[in-house]
């Protein structure tokens, strides 16, 4: 079943007086349960199509469905609904809310949500113990590591069982060994059943995921599929 | 509990948590802007509050010294029985002092020198309104046959309407009317460096002292009387009325156009001060929670990534706003009630009389209300406009 699919996808910046094409004819399907890695060179448009693809930012033209329905056609209220409820982001830089400890930042989007205080803290546990944190619910972020930071910033967008669970560059901060460890998390985030799509820039990072989709000049290049995994 | 009720106490619970977070984590920027906010709730009362007080002195000097808050003056000769008309007012509710007042314009000789002035005969020795205005000497003692000289008698040059006659204290002065002449030694002088009230431009001695110089009994020119509350005096005339007395009954600032001049003056004073203090606190209070929330762009963009309505962000930082306001507005306020009670005790010497600031409710009550609407759309502003930026665009500014 598709869970995203763009049609002829395209995002174009002013700047000056200069038009730069950021993105330009994008067409692709994600399935269901399907980890997905973005790659591609600096500039290449990874950012700005997974900002489009998680409703943070319209494209130009084009069309992006999530569950077959037609974003376009969406208002901001309901995008921000989509956003809670549909898409789990995970950003490149740390993107934890300062002076909360883990389990109060995953349990945020659950609050905004409407889920009452008591289920959103069990869910925020499970969550949290999903990504290998139930050891440190109540640390703050000055306590820990970038790797266990990137952790929580991923509990927080699973906490609420969204269909897609999009991260761009999340690892581009961490060093390899808590790189690895992020990505081995998506694997088997994607094992349970998530749909996962990544952005990477390292290629051995790209290599966990089930398919690899090679962005160059806002073009999509090629659609590598996975033959095997480690 | 209603479930949707729940939903929505946990919803501004978390809003509240939110904000009180972003004050509780950087302490020291947070007291800075607080402190800014008080300063700026000081500069919106203290001003208005100084020339409140600066009228009141004023108007107070022509009132103590000169009309009282209420007075019946005599329409045609003299009031009769004033001894028992004085022991009639003395009973009424809010009354603090009553003087029974003879008057009478007399040419004062000191030295060879010479000038004219009111010479008043009253009955009040003890009302700290006299006392309190004694420049050189003491106030009248009852039963003596001494006077009190406006101090501009001891200067040697035209002061107001006198000409100054080097006048010193516990020298013999020459009082002569058309009615009578007499020497009384000088007990002291009187009255501010200003000459607001008249005090520092005439002669006072004692009633009996004038009964017995003028030939009169018990009768009186004028019944001044000094409320307990000056905010009474109208009601008080009203009173007045009721008991049927001879003459004509007066509230100060019928009496005293100058009193009446000076009140207005000072009112358009106030009113133009509280608009300019309005502007700049309210554009203090708009920059500092302006930049403040600005600072907060990018975490405003998470919030919203992760779900959050541009409604529930606004709500976040126009919390934030409210609370860094109310606690400014609480600091402001023992700061500006602090200086106000030391300024109680220990008024601004001025020519005019001590100076303190006057501070009523309804200035405490605009100003801070005032102060929490500015607080409130200056945290309204930038979380509005930022609400209307792309997601991506506010979290891409680090």
């Amino acid at each position: 079943m598709k869970i995203i699919e763009t049609e002829k996808l395209a995002k174009t910046y002013q700047m000056g007086e200069v038009q730069v094409k950021a993105l330009e004819g994008i067409n692709l399907e994600i399935k269901q349960g399907e980890f997905v890695s973005i790659m591609g060179p600096s500039g290449s448009g990874k950012s700005t199509l997974m900002h489009i693809l998680g409703l943070l930012d319209n494209p130009t033209s084009g069309e992006v469905y999530i569950k077959g329905e037609k974003t376009s056609e969406l208002d901001e209220k309901e995008k921000a609904h989509f956003r809670l409820e549909k898409i789990g982001f995970v950003f490149q830089f740390y993107s934890l809310l300062k002076g909360f400890e883990s389990l109060e930042q995953v349990i945020l989007p659950q609050i905004l949500e409407g889920t009452t205080e008591k289920k959103a803290k069990e869910k925020a546990q499970k969550a949290l113990e999903k990504v290998g944190l139930g050891d440190r619910i109540h640390h703050s972020p000055s306590e820990l590591s970038g790797g266990q930071r990137q952790r929580v910033a991923v509990a927080r967008a699973l906490a609420g069982n969204p269909d897609i669970l999009i991260a761009d560059e999340s690892t581009s901060q961490l060093d390899t060994e808590s790189s690895e460890e992020i990505m081995q998390l998506y694997r088997d985030l994607s094992e349970q059943g998530q749909t996962v799509v990544t952005v990477n820039h390292e290629k051995e990072l790209g290599k966990k995921a089930d398919r690899t989709i090679w962005l160059e000049d806002g073009k999509i290049k090629n659609k590598k599929e996975k033959k095997s995994q480690t | 509990m209603p479930s949707g009720d729940k939903m929505k106490l946990n919803k501004i619970k978390f809003v509240g948590k939110l904000a009180l977070r972003d004050i509780r984590e950087d302490k020291r920027i947070s007291a800075i802007i607080i402190l800014m906010l008080s300063f700026s709730f000081l500069n919106l009362v203290f001003f208005p509050a100084f020339i409140n007080g600066l009228s009141h002195t004023f108007t107070e000097g022509i009132i103590e010294g000169n009309t009282g808050h209420v007075a019946i003056e005599a329409e045609n000769g003299r009031l009769e029985n004033a001894g028992g008309l004085v022991k009639k007012i003395s009973r009424l509710e809010g009354v603090q002092e009553v003087d029974k007042v003879l008057e009478t314009q007399a040419r004062v000789t000191y030295n060879g020198k010479t000038t004219t002035v009111a010479v008043k005969g009253i009955s009040a020795q003890d009302f700290p309104g006299y006392n309190s205005k004694i420049d050189e000497g003491q106030f009248l003692k009852k039963d003596t046959d001494e006077a009190v000289a406006g101090r501009f008698l001891a200067e040697d040059r035209a002061l107001g309407t006198v000409e100054g006659i080097d006048l010193e204290v516990g020298r013999n002065l020459e009082i002569n009317t058309q009615d009578f002449q007499a020497e009384r030694k000088v007990r002291g002088t009187i009255g501010t460096k200003g000459g607001i009230g008249g005090l520092s431009q005439q002669v006072f001695l004692n009633y009996q002292d004038m009964e017995e110089l003028t030939g009169t009994e018990n009768r009186a020119d004028t019944i001044k009387i000094i409320l307990e509350d000056r905010d009474d005096t109208s009601e008080f005339k009203k009173t007045l009325q009721k008991l049927n007395t001879k003459g004509e009954i007066k509230t100060w600032d019928e009496q005293s156009n100058l009193a009446e001049a000076i009140e207005a003056t000072f009112t358009i004073v106030i009113n133009i001060l509280s608009v300019v203090g309005f502007i700049v606190a309210l554009a203090a209070i708009g920059v500092v929670i302006f930049i403040n929330t600005s600072k907060r762009v990018r975490e405003m963009g998470i919030i919203r990534a992760i779900g959050a309505r541009k409604t529930r962000v606004i709500q976040i930082f126009v919390l934030e706003a409210f609370i860094f306001g109310t606690a400014g507005l609480i600091l402001g306020k023992l700061i500006t009630l602090g200086i106000d009670s030391y300024l109680a005790t220990n008024p601004i010497a001025s020519p005019i009389g001590p100076i303190s600031t006057e501070i009523s409710q309804v200035l405490l009550l605009t100003r801070s209300a005032g102060m929490l609407l500015a607080s409130v759309i200056a945290g309204f502003i930038p979380a509005y406009l930022t609400s209307q930026t792309e997601i991506v665009e506010t979290i891409e500014n680090r």
